[in-house]
């Protein structure tokens, strides 16, 4: 499985475009409904009115959006998908949009070849919040391929959503993040787990300073990792909190 | 920050960029590929933002590049975008015509050295 992605909306429909006019037009489109200048909708909207554009497509919501892009043939959506996404889900609604028959337990035939490896050994659910997609491509490979189980969010309202949504066993937090950055986000965590078990997280900043450090630990995180980082370094720190429950 | 110089390793460093191979060559063909067209994206935006004045998004666009090139290994095209994040932060720092030439040098010193990785 081949797999591009794009950092918005205008880009989505560039690199759409530029696959169909090389004839290797994309089977399916996974499309954020929220995002900034163009939006999930308009850009269905756009790819629908463009005939040599077939994808089809599937419409990833925040939880309460479910519903408000109407029915998928009204749309022009093949699926809908709330996040934080599961691959489970995930799996059932590119089959869906493929028309592929969906069956409990099917084999996972979508998966990426850095989270391949990892079905075998999944060894606890992680929450990654970071809006740079380069950096959490990468950190989704190294923490798959040792067994983790990710579910990466772009800001830090969207990581407050999955952990009100779901229990993790650890998150790694960027500092610098659109609409909701990793200090708020966590001091927003923090008072949701309030008497409740309180979830490592971890953060994830390319400032170097003390002073950096001391910003993270003051703003309820636990650990800090420099950017950039790499594999042992990252597993090290993680398995830490995963193996030693935070010691 | 490391310093920069002139050498391959200053513009790829090769133990993180085959530290990330170890995922798949196709991984990493994928991963350069995105990169490159949205680093491409990111430089446009970068210029036009210092025609306008905008040094906020300087800083932020910069901030971005040398996020994902350090995490690949890019450390020239990193040293520079950091360089130029730490003008747009500061009150009272013009940012010139030379600030963004030094960054689009570094990224087109990265961009051979990862398509030379990527076809080796």
């Amino acid at each position: 499985m081949e797999v591009a992605t794009a950092h918005s909306g205008q880009s989505a429909l560039a690199t759409l475009r530029t696959a169909a006019e090389g004839s290797r037009p994309f089977d399916v489109a996974l499309l954020d409904r929220s995002m900034p200048e163009m939006d999930g909708l308009e850009l269905t909207s756009a790819i629908v009115a463009d005939p040599a554009l077939a994808a089809r497509l599937v419409l990833m919501t925040d939880l309460g959006q479910e519903h408000d892009h109407g029915t998928p043939a009204e749309s022009g959506v093949s699926a809908a998908l709330s996040k934080p996404i599961h691959r489970e889900d995930l799996q059932r609604c590119l089959r869906l949009a493929l028309g592929l028959p969906i069956a409990d337990g099917a084999a996972a035939e979508v998966t990426s070849p850095s989270v391949s490896r990892s079905h075998d050994a999944e060894t606890g659910r992680l929450l990654l919040a970071e809006d740079n997609l380069i950096n959490q491509k990468v950190a989704v490979a190294m923490l798959s391929s040792a067994g983790y189980h990710v579910d990466a969010v772009l800001n830090g309202a969207e990581a407050v959503q999955a952990v009100a949504d779901r229990s993790y066993d650890a998150i790694l937090m960027d500092c610098q993040m659109p609409e909701l950055n990793g200090y708020e986000a966590t001091a927003r965590i923090r008072a949701q787990q309030v008497g409740a078990t309180r979830t490592p997280i971890i953060a994830m900043t390319a400032g170097a300073r003390p002073e950096d450090r001391e910003r993270c630990l003051a703003a309820g995180m636990d650990s800090y990792l420099a950017k950039p980082f790499n594999k042992d370094a990252l597993l090290a720190l993680v398995g830490g909190f995963i193996n030693d429950d935070g010691l | 920050m490391p310093l920069r110089g002139s050498t391959e390793e200053d513009t790829l460093e090769s133990a993180v960029i085959e530290e990330l191979a170890t995922f798949g060559e196709d991984f990493l063909a994928q991963l350069v590929d995105q990169f490159l067209r949205e680093t491409d994206l990111l430089l446009a935006e970068l210029r036009t933002a210092r025609e306008i004045g905008d040094h906020a998004a300087v800083g932020r666009i910069a901030h971005s590049i040398k996020g994902s090139s350090s995490q690949i290994g890019g450390r020239g095209l990193a040293l520079s975008c950091d360089e130029l994040e730490e003008k747009a932060t500061s009150e009272g720092v013009s940012i010139g015509e030379d600030d963004l030439h030094d960054v689009e040098k570094s990224y087109d010193e990265l961009r051979r050295a990862l398509t030379r990785r990527c076809v080796s």
